[in-house]
Order: structure tokens, then sequence, then C-alpha cells
């Protein structure tokens, strides 16, 4: 009779999905603890019932469907440091914003604009600007971006990752000097997509509960079951619809760094560097020389990774860094915010006067 | 045990806290903590000191280098031969901090070198701090176990700090803003030279490298603690890989510095540094798992203060031979601090040509 095993301890499992980045499937952390996947699966439900582990959450790239991307930054003025965080949801298409802390002290989150029209972002900053809220701000517009899961063989569920920094400072530095071209590639020019309003609804459901079945989402959008199938097919596909991850950002040990670089010349070794980490990250590119590196990390890795950077940040033209915590998003959720796609007209629809105006409201109420 | 307990508590603790806390004679925590030196452990004792009254002012540099030179090897400070250490540094600047001093009498000395690194194009920002006087708190030891580590709550801290500002409780910081100067000549400044480099040196072998008695260096080391210019000592340790140094730069009314209290409530020793009435730095070595909950804290509390920012130090060593270098730009024959920063100037151009 084999020896019965020890119950799985949900401060192990959780560690696990924290130190993972927060993003690793149920049969890989399987795989990892050594549990049946349907053990781990319920338990996962299980710290999601107890408010452990944030969604499930899709992640899509929208340029596809008309829908533009930006990270902004705000550097709060001084003079407005006890404005509530709820003025920026005077701006519904800034769906998700973090505290954020480094060059820029203030907030910074994903800001969306119609594709055809980059500009409501610059107007939104200016109005902030001459409203005397913000002293200085920083946009990114994601082109493109590619989420590089975590090194699993360097993870332990007891003991955190493996890594030593200076195996990462040595092996950045030798990226560097064999002249390691970064090996994956950007669409620098997505291809269009041909969309419509049901699509957007079928990604604003996946992004409300990703565990909805598609009878569910045929009886919300009103498509049949095999036209939900077929449609998430094609987002799938198209590479729209580009997977699963876990949200753990509020998870009480991690932190968020964004790592914005400018790069000599396009391509260069120094962005390969990044994919020797053994986290999980994110590479978003604004254009061939203008990326940012989000990791997520727990809180005591942070040193190391300062620590290996060390060694090659001067390869970059420019670099720095921003740390990140406490998650808000936009009231009325992601629904909401996809629905700023209007169904009759076909369109995004981003009034930033508007905005504006509830933001110049608000600001009165709370002077 | 001894080891972690000085590890954990930031590596800043002296023999006479940890023979408290460890429960050994003073004698013996002495001598294991030279047995670790010895082996590498430990670097050495470090004496804290406020030269204020020795007409020397600490200053603190955080240096953004710009585009042109991002590649300049950081021995470029080395030419700045009154600043004694320099370390890669993130945070809102993100490029170098440097640790110096100049005479009190020059104030202007190294705003000179920062206009002039900014005309270079080698800096395109700088940030500078000065030292009008400076704190040392110790560590919180009641909440620190050396088996089990720190017992640390950094949301306990917000509901603390919160209260303490709302009562208005005052930050406990007694800032003495002319500190005077004491009658010294350049022997006491010879004998606080050697206790730097040297941590723990005895007075017979300080006499030995400074011409004067036992008793009489004993005299002085006595008139320099009475005079508030030796505060005791720590001892420094190799980095942790997770350890990190985070400075928090603040500013509040000079008026209410009722915000600051909030900082008595962190139980790791801390260095708290006084700029202008409103301007002080709170500098906290501590093991980086720290950072988030301290963000996540700050997050609440960064709107009682007027301004604020954060730099992080990860990298750092000491060399000893450059503090002592540094202490003997004080000059004998002229008793004054000579920095000749024209000097320093020309060297980096030199520097600069040769790179």
């Amino acid at each position: 009779m084999t020896k019965k095993k020890p119950r799985l301890q949900d401060s192990v499992l959780l560690d696990a999905i924290t130190r993972l980045g927060g993003k690793v499937t149920a049969t890989e952390l399987s795989d990892l603890l050594g549990y049946p996947d349907r053990t781990i699966r319920y338990r996962i439900q299980r710290l999601r019932e107890k408010g452990y582990l944030g969604r499930v959450w899709p992640q899509t790239f929208d340029t596809k469907l008309g829908l533009g991307d930006a990270s902004v930054i705000l550097d709060m003025a001084d003079d407005y440091r006890k404005l509530p965080r709820e003025f920026l949801d005077c701006f519904p298409n800034f769906y998700a914003h973090y505290v954020s802390f480094g060059r820029y002290n203030g907030y910074q989150g994903g800001v969306g604009y119609p594709i055809e029209n980059p500009h409501i972002i610059d107007r939104m900053l200016r109005a902030m600007k001459n409203m005397g809220i913000i002293k200085d701000s920083y946009v990114l517009r994601t082109m493109d971006f590619l989420s590089v899961a975590g090194d699993l063989s360097k993870y332990n569920p007891q003991l955190g990752w493996n890594w030593d920094w200076r195996e990462w400072a040595h092996q950045s530095e030798q990226t560097l000097k064999v002249g390691e071209r970064f090996p994956l590639t950007f669409d620098h020019t997505p291809a269009p997509f041909d969309y419509d309003h049901k699509d957007i609804a079928i990604v604003a459901e996946l992004k409300m509960n990703s565990a909805i079945t598609h009878k569910e989402l045929s009886e919300i959008v009103g498509l049949s079951e095999t036209q939900i199938g077929v449609r998430i097919r094609r987002l799938q596909d198209a590479n729209i619809l580009r997977g699963y991850a876990w949200l753990t950002e509020q998870t009480p040990a991690n932190i968020v760094l964004y790592t914005h670089i400018e790069l000599e010349e396009p391509d260069h070794p120094a962005l390969t560097c990044f994919l020797d980490l053994p986290f999980r990250k994110e590479l978003i590119m604004e254009s061939t020389d203008r990326f940012c590196v989000r990791l997520t990390m727990n809180s005591s890795d942070v040193a190391g990774y300062l620590r290996g950077l060390d060694a090659f940040r001067h390869h970059f033209r420019s670099y720095f860094i921003q740390y990140c915590v406490s998650i808000g998003i936009v009231p009325g959720g992601m629904r909401g915010f996809y629905h700023l796609h209007n169904e009759s007209t076909g369109l995004w629809e981003m009034p930033v006067e508007d905005y504006i105006q509830n933001l110049e409201k608000f600001l009165e109420k709370h002077a | 045990m001894l080891l972690k307990a000085v590890t954990e508590l930031g590596g800043t603790i002296n023999a006479t806290e940890l023979a408290k806390m460890l429960r050994f004679p003073e004698r013996t925590i002495r001598y294991r903590l030279q047995r670790l030196k010895q082996q590498g452990h430990l670097y050495q004792e470090w004496p804290l000191t406020l030269d204020i009254k020795l007409g020397r002012r600490e200053t603190g540099l955080f240096l953004e280098l710009s585009e042109e030179y991002r590649h300049l090897p950081r021995d470029f400070l080395l030419c700045f031969k009154n600043f004694y250490v320099n370390y890669a540094t993130y945070g809102r600047y993100h490029g170098y901090f440097a640790a110096g001093g100049y005479p009190i009498d020059e104030p202007r000395l190294i705003d000179k070198m920062t206009t002039t690194l900014k005309k270079m194009n080698v800096i395109k920002d700088s940030f500078k701090f000065d030292t009008m006087d400076y704190f040392p708190p110790s560590a919180d030891l009641s909440r620190y176990s050396p088996t089990t580590g720190w017992k640390w709550d950094w949301r306990d801290w917000l509901r603390q700090s919160e209260k303490a500002i709302k009562n208005g409780e005052p930050s406990g910081l007694d800032v003495v803003w002319d500190h005077g100067t004491m009658d010294y000549d350049h022997k006491d400044i010879a004998i606080i030279a050697e206790i730097k480099a040297h941590g723990n040196i005895s007075p017979k072998e300080i006499s030995k490298r400074v011409d004067l008695s036992d008793t009489q260096i004993r005299m002085r080391i006595r008139k320099l603690k009475d005079e508030g210019i030796l505060l005791g000592s720590v001892w420094l340790i190799p980095p942790a890989p997770d350890s990190m140094t985070l400075y928090t730069f603040v500013e509040v009314d000079p008026s209410d510095d009722s915000p600051l209290a909030c900082f008595r409530y962190i139980p790791f020793r801390k260095d708290i540094f006084v700029d202008k009435p409103n301007k002080y730095c709170i500098k906290i070595v501590m093991n980086s798992s720290n950072l988030v909950g301290y963000l996540r804290a700050f997050e609440s509390l960064r709107s009682y203060f007027n301004s604020y920012f954060f730099q992080i130090i990860v990298n750092q060593n000491v060399n000893t031979e450059r503090i002592h270098y540094h202490y003997h730009l004080h000059k004998e024959s002229s008793n004054r601090w000579e920095v000749p920063m024209d000097e320093y100037i020309r060297d980096l151009e030199e520097f600069i040509k040769q790179y």
C-alpha cells in the first residue's frame, strides 16, 4: 500500500503560484508539486473563493480589434497629493492602474484609445497638466507584446526561484559579448482583422470571467454555441486571444516592476538579457528600440534583479524602473471598458472632452 | 546565530546590543565578532560620526548620467577625492550615488562640481543632500528574535503611523541647526581617520600612527564622544544577495514635522539625515522582501508629505583606504580642509580624454 501523500498546504500552492509570476496553468502546477491536476484545480478554486487569487485573465492583443493600448505613468503634482485615487475613474478608458514609485511617483496603468485617434491620450495628459494635477507623464504605446513563461526548472515550491544574480550578470555579459540578437519576433505590422461588436462582447465577457462556458456566452452575446466556438477559434488564430494568465498582483509578497528601456539599435542584445531571468516576463514593444519589460516577482528577488542590472545597464541608451503595488480596476470592470465600443456605430467611442469635464467637476468637489 | 542576528539587524548593531539580546557577556560577543571578521563574514566596525563640529559637512550626491557618457567607467568619480564611496543607484535618479564631504565654509563647492559635470554633459541631472544633523536610532530589538528573525507586519506600521500622525505626535527628532565648532586640530581628525579606516582600533594602536601618547589619545576620544562627534559604532556586513539600502527622501512643513513620527515605528535600524528644516532622508538597510510591504504602506502615508521619492542601492562595498585619505584632506599645515575642486575637474577632463 502506498503511503498517503501529505495534504497540499495552501501556503505551498500559493507560494508556487506567486513566485511563478502568477502565470502558470494547473497542469504545470500539478507536474511541479506532484499532486493530481484535479486536486490542484479544486484547491485553486478554493483559494479563489477565499479571495487569495485574482481571476484568470485572458491575454488579448486588442489592436486588431481597433483598440489601441498605452501604458501611461502619471507623476503627481505636490499640490494634488491628497487627491483621492478615484479621479482616475473620470476616464473610463483608464481601465486598470497601479500605485507607482520610481522616476515618476504617482499612478500608472493601461489606457485604451481608438486606434485611429491616438491623440486622445495626449489630450488627457495635457488637461491634467493644465489643471496642475500632474507635473510630468510618460507614455508607451503597445505595438505588440510577448509573454514568456517562467523557467520552471529553476523553481522550487518551498524555496522559491533558485537563481543567482551573479549568474544572470555573467550570462548577460556573455550575451552582450557574443552579440546575441533578440531571438523572438514582434509583429510590427499587425494584419487587419475583420471584427464586429460581437467579437468584442465575447472578449469582454472572457475578461470578466475566463471560466465562462460557451453556453453562457451564447446567451449573453446572442449567438449560437457553435458560432461562439468558431469566433473564439478565429480570435485565437488571429493571435488576438493569446492564452490565459493568473492575476496574483494582489498577493502580499508580490511586486510588479516595469523596466522601460531604449535600445541603442533595434534587436540589440541588451534586450536578450532579460530572457535569461527565470521569472515570467512580458515584453511590450512600442517601436524597434523602445520597450518595456514587465516582471512580477517576489519582493525578495528585487535586490538580485537590480544587482544583475548593474552589470549591463549602460548598454541601454536610457532606462528607468517603476515599482508598482495595489492594482485598481475601472468601475464597471472590463465589461464596461469594452462596451465603449458602440454596437450601432461600430466605433470605439471615447469622448475625451466629456471625461475632462468630469475631472473638472471631480476637482471642484475635492478642492 | 550571532551572524544571523548581525545580518538581519541590517548589519548595523553594536556589541552591547548583541550581548543584551543573546545573553552572552559583551567580551564573548566582541571576541566572536572579531573571529567572524577574520573569516570574512563581517567587514568591520563602522564608527558613526557627525563631523560638522570639525568643520566638515557630509554630503550625498545622486547623479543621473547623460546618454552620451553612459559607458563612462564609474571610476570617473574617483577624480573627486572628496567623495569616498560611489555606488550604482536606482529610483528617481538612475546612475550613481556618491558620499563625501566638503569644508563647511565653502558651501558652493559641490554645486560647482555638479554644474561643471552638467556643462561637460557627463550628467543630465543631480540631487544633493547635505547633512546638517544626523540621528542613528537603534533597532527595536523587542521585535527581533535571533531564531525566527523579525516579527513585523508593515500593515501594523501603517496603522501605528496614521494614528501617530493624526494625534500630532512629535517626530522625536531634536534637530540642532547650529552645532557650532569644536576647538579641534589636525590630530583629532587624524584620530577619526584611523577609527574610520580600522574600526575598533585600540588607543594604543592609534598612538603609533598619530603622534600622541596613549593617554592623550584616550582623552581626545572621550572629548570627541562628549562633543557628540563620535556617536558609537555598528558592524558592516558583506551585502547578502537579497539585501538593499533604501533611501526615502521626504519634505515636510518646517512648522509641523509630525509626519516624520511614522519612521519611529519602523523596527529596523535606520539613519535619519536632516538637510533643511523641511528636508529629511531616512536610510534603511533591509532584506528586499520588505520593499513591497513598505511601499504598500507608504501609498497611504505619502499624502502626509509635501513631496517624497526613493533611491535604492544594492551593490555596496567600503574602501577604507579612501576614507582614510578623505580625512587627510584636512591639512596639518593650514589646519584647514582643502578640497581643490578645480584640480579635480582638471583630473576629470584628463580622464574623459583618455576614455
